[in-house]
């Protein structure tokens, strides 16, 4: 074997002292760790430099009590990778991987497909489901790749913040024979399927029969700088008394690519207000196998690429408000599912288009499939009201010319209008506005993501962030004529017309049938069998 | 010819006085001023000691024991329940990487100053 150079014992205090200083500038004097080669291999040169006797030390092969030095036999060395272990992937609070295993939950989803429009009848079919998307898990464990596990038929996946090099430490079990012989492991190399799972380092380490753990390794390069989802392996070799020696290939090793660290959590401490506070939702591989999917190759410039992808996919999956659909606490079960699911796994079943929401439930859903990859900006489940163009100065109603940021306002974010329209014989002291939709169903507000506070999100429609600093501005722009074919962020075809029919009525449902002095005609709706008198905000 | 058992065991007790003999010499040639106030029979039974406690580390190669025997020499007979040092004793590596290790930590321990 080759030979192995030490410091003669006992050490001298002087050169010990000169290596301490040759160090430390890289150390700041603290002591050297096992794994810093370079640095101890430093301190040695120091200490030879300095006066420090050394030599080189060689095994013979005979223990104190053999009259004779072992017959040699030839040295044989094998080796084998038996574990792969990630060090730069998210961890809970625990210490624990951070992505879990679904356990899949049955439920009953009753979803609506109408509404008998002669009776009021909710028109629905119950459909079973087995659901993953529940808070159920077991835990993906570490090392991800373990022989012992059964390799690559269990390989366990992870989660990764994007645009970072992955560090990963590995085992290798080392046969050395005869017994008692070593040799030196010089090089480690993993060539992956991809620079993020390509790993080298040198190293001088004498190594014998015994499992040897080879930490420190960084990737070669970067993961991609955006939100996706890997699949590679890595072919490993290690150079051992300087022979290149194949020791096995990891592997699948799936990454789920984030924005940054996932979290997010939702609660409904009163019902129908959703506030992100309560315990953190479960990251299960599904739930963020859905979020990675849909936000796929976004997260470059900044994080509302990713905030957008997520909306896109629901909107691809259909995810609309559905009325009479909701989450609310004990013992009140709206949601159509049953068992009632917990509120985290009911908003994912809305995401996934599973479950039924009306539009705040549907919102709060997006926020948490938003948080589960890292997005961090604000998010709030708020409202766009509709507002008239006119004010309330009886009989004239003239045009209000109510602006914001230089807009006149056809919608307000957050923000009520009601008016004390008693002056007319017979109606309430508190008129709301509202619109009808398409089908002649009325609505008070449409439910919207708002995304730090200003971009409005409404799920099925579209994003309404014309102004980066007025959500009114923006909520006005969901209310005015605009185009309403494929896509997002479809242009506003005319500020100054109205989108919806617009209707006042009380809290008790009560319509308002002269909303101004000269509007007393009803129009009928058939979709919705009802009639009102309505108006166009530029009426 | 013919090696009986008994003669085998008797050339070994032979070689490994003869072995403890070369350390004693060795170690007060090396370690003067730590053998200073050490009688032969004291130094003779440390390295047997030393010995002993190496084997149960599956240090076994006269190289890797001697080596073993500076550490006692060096910083007593109960070195290796230290904390630098018994983790690395610990390890399932043997005989020469175990020593490696341990010259390894050692330097890793100076050079904190301790």
């Amino acid at each position: 074997m080759s030979g192995y150079v030490r410091a003669v014992h006992p050490l001298d205090p002087d050169a010990v002292a000169a290596a301490n200083a040759a160090v430390a500038p890289e150390t700041g004097g603290r002591p050297l760790r096992m794994d810093e080669y370079e640095l101890r291999k430093k301190w040695m040169a120091a200490y030879e430099a300095a006066g420090g006797k050394v030599e080189t030390v060689e095994s013979r092969g005979k223990a104190p009590d053999e009259p004779c030095e072992s017959c040699k036999t030839p040295k044989s060395i094998t080796a084998k990778i038996v574990t792969v272990t990630f060090l730069s992937d998210h961890l809970d609070a625990g210490g624990k991987k951070l992505i879990k295993r679904a356990v899949s939950e049955p439920i009953k989803v009753k979803v609506k497909t109408g509404v008998d429009a002669s009776t009021g009848a909710e028109i629905s079919n119950v459909v079973d489901v087995d659901s993953v998307y529940g808070d159920k898990f077991t835990e993906f464990k570490k090392p991800e790749w373990d022989e012992a596990r059964g390799g690559s038929s269990d390989s366990h996946p992870i989660s990764h913040t994007k645009d970072q090099n992955v560090r990963v430490k590995i085992q290798i079990e080392f046969t050395v024979t005869p017994k008692g012989e070593t040799g030196v492991l010089t090089h480690v190399k993993g060539d992956g399927t991809d620079p993020y799972l390509t790993f080298e380092q040198s190293l001088s380490k004498t190594v014998g029969t015994g499992r040897v753990e080879v930490t420190g390794f960084v990737s070669a390069g970067k993961l991609p700088n955006f939100v996706t989802r890997l699949e590679g392996s890595i072919q490993w070799t290690a150079e051992v008394d300087g022979e290149t020696k194949d020791i096995g290939t990891t592997g699948s090793h799936v990454i789920y690519v984030t924005f940054l660290k996932p979290f997010g959590k939702m609660a409904s401490p009163v019902n129908n207000a959703f506030q992100e506070t309560g315990a953190d939702q479960v990251v299960t591989e599904d739930r963020l196998k859905y979020s990675v999917n849909a936000a796929d190759s976004t997260g470059v410039t900044d994080e509302q690429e990713c905030v957008d992808a997520i909306f896109v996919n629901m909107m691809k999956l259909g995810v609309n408000y559905i009325l009479s659909r909701r989450w609310e606490n004990a013992p009140l079960n709206n949601t159509g599912v049953l068992p009632k699911p917990s509120l985290h796994h009911y908003l994912w079943l809305c995401d996934a288009a599973i479950g039924q929401g009306e539009c705040h439930n549907i919102a709060a859903a997006m926020a948490v499939a938003c948080r589960i990859i890292g997005v961090q900006g604000a998010f709030e489940v708020g409202y766009m009201y509709p507002w008239p163009s006119r004010s309330e100065n009886h009989p004239t109603y003239s045009k209000s010319g109510l602006t914001t940021s230089g807009q006149l306002v056809a919608g307000k974010y957050n923000v009520r209008y009601s008016r004390d329209h008693s002056v007319e014989t017979g109606h309430g002291t508190q008129e709301f506005l509202g619109f009808l939709d398409g089908r002649g169903f009325g609505n008070n507000f449409e439910g919207v993501v708002a995304y730090k506070g200003v971009a409005l999100y409404a799920i099925g429609d579209d994003i309404f962030d014309t102004s980066t600093s007025d959500a009114n501005v923006n909520a006005t722009s969901y209310y005015v004529k605009r185009d309403l074919s494929a896509g997002i962020r479809r242009p506003i075809l005319d500020w100054d017309k109205g989108l919806f029919d617009l209707v006042f009525w009380q809290n008790d449902g009560t319509v308002c049938d002269k909303p101004y002095p000269w509007l007393t005609t009803p129009t009928s709706y058939p979709n919705s069998g009802r009639s009102y008198v309505k108006f166009r905000w530029e009426d | 010819m013919l090696i009986r058992s008994e003669q085998v065991d008797t050339l070994s007790n032979y070689m490994l006085r003869s072995f403890v003999d070369r350390m004693a010499e060795y170690i007060r040639s090396r370690f003067v001023r730590q053998t200073a106030n050490v009688s032969d029979d004291e130094l003779r039974e440390t390295i047997q000691r030393g010995i002993k406690r190496a084997d149960s580390y599956g240090v076994t190669d006269e190289a890797d024991v001697k080596r073993y025997l500076e550490y006692v020499a060096s910083y007593g007979d109960d070195f290796d329940s230290s904390e630098w040092a018994a983790p690395v004793l610990a390890q399932s590596a043997l005989g020469t990487a175990k020593m490696n290790d341990l010259d390894a930590a050692n330097i890793c321990r100076l050079s904190g100053g301790g």
